[in-house]
């Protein structure tokens, strides 16, 4: 396993790194957006690590699809 | 200024019903309300004042043939940016969609005219509900202070006496926090319980549609007009649908009432901690159980709305996203630019988490039939300030200060009510939040009812009153 994908590794989110995301949205930024942007997203990608605490077993997410076919106005 | 814009929604309905006023005499004194507030408040983003005197008027031609359409026969609203109503455009105070004609009403708007209501105009929201600034808007309590959001517009319209109901939307909040900010009464109903089709959307997973009232019965009556199944909304529950008005008038003997213990008086306001205890205390000393609560799974709370707000959010704006980008606000942009590129398992991981979440929220309830914690963790804060500075080198993000004890409800999908409960040393509102079962709206409006009829919170009135 290389530094880079060891638990431990700095998961820190620069300006550097958002090409890659910006071409896998589809979404171009200008090199002032993507710092904006980069900050905002490594706040909330950091906010997220939170979520790997729970123990979430076989639980399934609550999006659901109803497959009856109804008629809308 | 007119007394009669002073009235409560139910008040003034009861006059229109018994004869006692015109629906022509109450449009006209909201009108004369808001042309005295507005220059300086800027909470309607569309004052419909021609509009609003015809339906007003055609009201009381109803009223003398047929008899009133329903309980809000007369009655002037203001209806949030991101609702539908014909014939106008739905900006969602934006320019995005400065040109965004509605061809028919949504659904709240339909049942409100069905019940009676006239549409006086349309309220302003902090820039398509993605904010709790309204920034477009002042606080009718203190002009250098934001109305919250973000149903910012409908928060000051309502408490500065324009309009007797305003709708609002909640994702994180966006009810209850402009409640709390002005000094007036929000309630966001259970998940599904009312319709959303017709409003524009920030969340799809955690939107939810209600009314900021002065009072509790107001917010009673206003939920009559608006609960019920609709299948054009994708999240609507088919559930029956009560008198909520029956929740009124009774008392709390042998209520129980969870105190967090946890999280919703972690970093709070000194001002609002003592507000909200000394409501808990009197309700207590009127027969009601106080048990201590402990939130499960506190630390993923704010993870799990933002995980799911954002990438929902960016989904919505997409196509509008990369075809103006430059009209957006900033603020709202770089949500939405950093939005797209959360990673969908993280999404989804927050869907599962938000489940695991309910469950542990089923088996806290069980040892109690509501909560009760403060709305928000501070007054309002001021234009443009952008950090609350908690002491000790300690800073967070004003939306996350805002934010943190109304999500919940929203994640869990709850019924949630703010109430009025006092005023800061510096003459800002301060509310509580009484939180419900699912579905249990009865529960939340009889304990709110039951707090407000103890305290004259309500009877104060706004220094821009004063001034206008």
């Amino acid at each position: 396993m290389s530094a880079e994908m060891t638990p431990n590794a700095d998961p820190t989110l620069g300006p550097g790194d958002m090409p890659a995301l910006e071409k896998a949205a589809r979404l171009p930024l200008t090199p002032e957006r993507r710092e904006e942007a980069a900050a905002t997203l490594d706040g909330m990608l950091a906010l997220f690590d939170a979520l790997d605490d729970v123990d979430l077993g076989e639980i399934a997410p609550t999006n659901s699809f109803d497959p009856r076919w109804r008629t809308l106005p | 200024m007119s007394a009669l814009a002073d009235l409560s929604l139910v008040e003034v309905a009861a006059k229109i019903a018994s004869g006692d006023v015109s629906a022509v005499e109450v449009a006209q004194a909201c009108i004369a309300r808001a042309e005295a507030t507005e220059p300086e408040l800027q909470g309607y983003s569309l004052l419909m004042a021609e509009q609003a005197l015809q339906e007003a008027k055609a009201r009381d031609e109803e009223m003398a043939s047929t008899g009133p359409r329903g309980p809000l026969h007369g009655v002037p609203v203001g209806i949030k940016e991101l609702y539908d109503v014909a014939g106008t455009p739905t900006t969602s105070s934006s320019k995005v969609r400065a040109d965004w004609m509605a061809e028919t009403d949504c659904a709240s708007v339909a049942q409100l005219r069905a019940a009676g209501a006239v549409i006086l105009g349309k309220t302003h929201t902090h820039e398509f509900a993605y904010g709790v600034a309204t920034p477009t808007s002042r606080n009718p309590w203190g002009d250098d202070h934001i109305p919250g959001g973000s149903s910012g517009g409908s928060g000051a319209v309502v408490a500065a006496g324009s309009a007797y109901m305003a709708m609002g939307s909640d994702t994180g909040g966006s009810i209850r926090i402009p409640a709390a900010l002005c000094g007036t009464v929000g309630l966001k109903p259970t998940f599904g319980r009312c319709s959303r089709a017709g409003v524009t959307s920030l969340s799809w997973s955690l939107d939810h549609v209600g009314p900021l009232t002065r009072t509790v019965a107001d917010a009673a009556a206003t939920l009559n007009a608006t609960a019920g199944y609709d299948p054009r909304d994708p999240g609507s529950v088919d559930v029956p649908v009560e008198d909520f008005t029956a929740a009124l008038g009774r008392d709390v003997k042998g209520l129980r009432i969870g105190v967090p213990g946890n999280w919703y008086f972690d970093q709070v306001h000194p001002e609002v901690e003592t507000a909200a205890r000394a409501a808990l205390s009197l309700l207590e000393g009127e027969g009601a159980v106080l048990v201590e609560a402990t939130i499960p799974y506190a630390e993923q709370i704010m993870a799990t709305e933002f995980a799911i707000c954002l990438p929902e959010a960016s989904e919505y704006h997409r196509r509008m996203l990369r075809a103006t980008p430059e009209l957006y606000g900033d603020d709202v942009r770089v949500s939405l630019e950093a939005g797209e590129m959360v990673p969908a398992a993280r999404y989804l991981q927050a869907l599962r988490v938000r489940q695991v979440m309910q469950r542990a929220w089923a088996r806290m309830f069980e040892g109690f039939d509501v909560m009760i914690a403060p709305t928000v963790a501070a007054p309002a804060t001021r234009r443009g300030q952008e950090t609350m500075d908690w002491g000790q080198g300690v800073e967070e993000p004003v939306i996350q200060t805002f934010v943190r004890y109304s999500a919940p409800a929203n994640l869990m999908g709850l019924p949630a009510m703010s109430v009025p409960c006092g005023f800061s040393s510096d003459g800002l509102p301060v509310g509580f939040q009484v939180i419900g079962r699912p579905f249990d709206e009865a529960t939340v409006i009889r304990v709110g009812d039951a707090y407000e009829r103890m305290t004259e919170w309500g009877a104060r009135r706004p220094p821009i009153l004063a001034a206008a």
